[in-house]
């Protein structure tokens, strides 16, 4: 399988200054092309930093970080911002959408900045929409919207610009429960059967349980890698 | 582009109170600058008309050595044939030629220094109106005294206590000699500027040549006829420059000068209402650069969130940048058509009804101002102040999209 992201040796000191933290201590990863990984650990154990960092946010203090085959370490802040556009899909805990765009609008708006044609960029929000369950909400702003419905949006809008893979810090977090499998389902479903690619970081079991590969952090250290079939299934699983 | 456009515009509305200060603050900003201007060149093209119509009119002739040293031997030969030349000339309203001269106007309680101007009643009443600034008396209309007729000023006749009737006498230099003439006051006037009044006085021009240029018999004389202006009142001042042109043609070798060139007070005063506009935009274009500064970095730092949000889904720098920008300008725009059309709402009601100082008229009265100012724009100002209004939204824009270029997403994204 394709590896899209590779990390070598990384090292993450905030404050190394003043008060060193060390976030994260000699990280080696490599993730494959339509793995559906969990990063998993308690809270300051190092996920969203590592996240970041895979996600070129941020810079590591250490270490060298592939995405694509592409050395994103060594890239400028502006050629960073560019690849992210085109490579990365973003999902946060919240405030993923532009408030004053519609759904539509949020979800065409990465296609925007690639200038892609707007018959194609109608197409794929049309596809998109259709995806995750909202095509009746494609005008509403995000505020008209319930969270879970917009963290589906958000996976929408992560997923427009065709990236590599989806990066998503704590997607669920704020979500009640039902929204929460909901929305897994709908990046299960993905998963499954276009081949997405996500790593994402949770402490929820229930998003670990769909995982099939959990990747354990602690104090910034790689605790244990598992590999493994997911308790639950897509429910229109194809196989 | 255009869906940073459509983001500024739905952006402004977020906080739609502090947005609606600022468009605010744009409307009265750019409605005050609008009326202070006309109002500005309301009061000056007052001043310049006050000028054309009282004093200078808007063309004269002269000996070209006269407006240097005003000295009486520099005079126009010839006055009625040239007069009779320049009568054909299209756009010309009225002419009147002067005799000016000199002198001391002595009374039984004192003497001043005076102009002495010679005047043709008629043409100079068309030029300057003024046979309707008589207070009392009358305007060299049945003259029975032998004396000559003369008008003086208020002013005048109130330093020297004259009255109706009283009788003063004028010296001054002839082409050959010193001369005087004893004169009775018919009539007192009141101009528009009460210290050329004071020095100002009027006769009759046929007799002040005959005595100045000593000829008794004036149909004899080949110098009958001079003057030393011939002050010429055109249709409109939009005519000036192409009647000046045939005008100067015919008038060779006398010099033909505009209003501007005689009093170049009036051409000062012009240039005043530009630079008063600058002047006025920059006091408001700079009171509401904070406004504009502080709303859109407020606007900013809230969205802080926001922004590292766009930044990490991969809206490039420049790209932010130029929503900021867009943002500020649109936010600081918005109101601009609305404060202009408001401005030019006021300016044309004022302009009707024109605003009255007569409570300050006796200082306007110093100074030559009137006291009925009617305010006027012209539609260059509408553009200056749309670039204006642009340049201040630039310069407001680049602090707080500076402060968002700053921002780095995954500090913005951990606030999260
Ligand atoms: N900007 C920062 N400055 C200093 N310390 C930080 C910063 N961000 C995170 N940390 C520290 O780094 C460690 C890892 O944080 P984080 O990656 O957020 O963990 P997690 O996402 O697993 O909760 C924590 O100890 C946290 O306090
Ligand atoms: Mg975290």
């Amino acid at each position: 399988m394709k590896k899209v992201i590779i990390t070598e040796d990384i090292l993450k000191v905030y404050n190394p200054k003043t008060i060193p933290v060390y976030a994260l201590r000699h990280v080696d990863l490599e993730i494959e092309s339509g793995e559906f990984t969990a990063i998993v650990g308690p809270s300051g154990s190092g996920k969203t930093t590592l996240l970041n960092i895979i996600g070129g946010l941020d810079s590591p203090s250490g270490g060298k970080v592939w995405v694509n085959g592409q050395e994103i370490t060594a890239m400028t802040d502006s050629e960073l911002i560019n690849f992210r556009k085109d490579n990365i899909g973003f999902v946060f805990q919240a405030y993923n959408l532009i408030p004053v765009l519609t759904a539509k609008e949020n979800i065409e708006f990465v296609m925007l900045l690639q200038h892609r044609s707007k018959a194609e960029r109608a197409q794929r929000v049309k596809e998109l929409l259709i995806a995750v369950g909202l095509e009746d909400k494609q005008n509403s702003r995000p505020a008209q919207l319930s969270g879970g419905q917009q963290q589906r949006v958000a996976v929408a809008r992560a997923l427009a610009a065709s990236p590599a893979f989806i990066l998503a810090d704590e997607p669920t977090a704020n979500l009640d429960s039902k929204s929460a499998s909901n929305l897994l389902d709908i990046m299960l479903d993905m998963n499954f059967n276009e081949g997405v690619t996500f790593v994402f970081s949770t402490h929820d079991q229930r998003v670990i349980d769909r995982a099939r590969r959990v990747i354990t952090l602690v104090d910034g250290l790689v605790d244990s890698d598992v590999r493994r079939p997911p308790i639950y299934l897509p429910l229109n699983n194809p196989l | 582009m255009s869906i940073i456009l459509k983001m500024a515009w739905r952006n402004i509305w977020r906080n739609r109170l502090r947005s609606s200060v600022v468009i605010g603050s744009v409307v009265v900003g750019i409605w005050a600058l609008v009326f202070l201007n006309a109002w500005m060149r309301g009061m000056i093209n007052g001043y310049v008309q006050n000028a054309i119509k009282n004093e200078v009119s808007h063309i004269q002739i002269h000996h070209s050595a006269f407006m240097e040293d005003k000295e009486a031997k520099y005079f126009i030969e010839n006055t009625d044939s040239l007069l009779n030349k320049l009568k054909k000339l299209p756009g010309i309203e009225a002419m009147s030629s002067r005799t000016i001269l000199n002198g001391m106007l002595a009374a039984a309680r004192g003497n001043i220094g005076v102009r002495i101007i010679g005047i043709e009643p008629q043409s100079e009443a068309k030029i300057t109106g003024l046979d309707k600034k008589i207070q009392q008396g009358s305007y060299f209309e049945n003259i029975q005294s032998k004396k000559v007729p003369i008008l003086v000023s208020e002013k005048t006749a109130e330093r020297l206590k004259l009255t109706l009737k009283s009788n003063v006498s004028l010296q001054f230099q002839t082409l050959d000699g010193d001369s005087r003439i004893g004169c009775k006051v018919i009539g007192i006037y009141r101009g528009i500027n009460n210290r050329t009044d004071l020095i100002t006085v009027f006769l009759p021009q046929h007799q002040l040549n005959k005595t100045f240029t000593g000829s008794s018999d004036s149909s004899i004389s080949a110098l009958s006829d001079i003057s030393h202006e011939i002050a010429i009142m055109l249709e409109s001042t939009k005519l000036l420059d192409e009647t000046k042109i045939k005008i100067k043609a015919l008038a060779m070798p006398y010099k033909t000068e505009d209003y501007k060139e005689i009093a170049p007070d009036t051409a000062l005063m012009e240039s005043f209402i530009e630079m008063g506009l600058w002047v006025i935009i920059w006091i408001v274009m700079f009171a509401l650069v904070f406004g504009i500064i502080n709303t859109m970095l407020m606007a900013v730092l809230e969205r802080y969130r926001e922004l590292g949000m766009l930044m990490s889904i991969g809206m490039g720098r420049a790209s932010v940048f130029m929503m900021i920008v867009t943002e500020t300008i649109v936010l600081s725009v918005i109101g601009a058509p609305l404060g202009m059309l408001l401005g030019r709402i006021t300016v044309f009601i004022t302009h009707k009804q024109g605003i009255s100082l007569s409570t300050y008229s006796e200082a306007m009265r110093q100074y030559g101002l009137s006291e009925l100012i009617r305010p006027e724009t012209d539609t260059a100002i509408y553009w200056k102040v749309s670039i204006a209004i642009v340049l201040t939204a630039i310069i407001g824009a680049i602090y707080p999209a500076y402060r968002a270029l700053s921002l780095r997403p995954a500090d913005a994204i951990r606030k999260i």
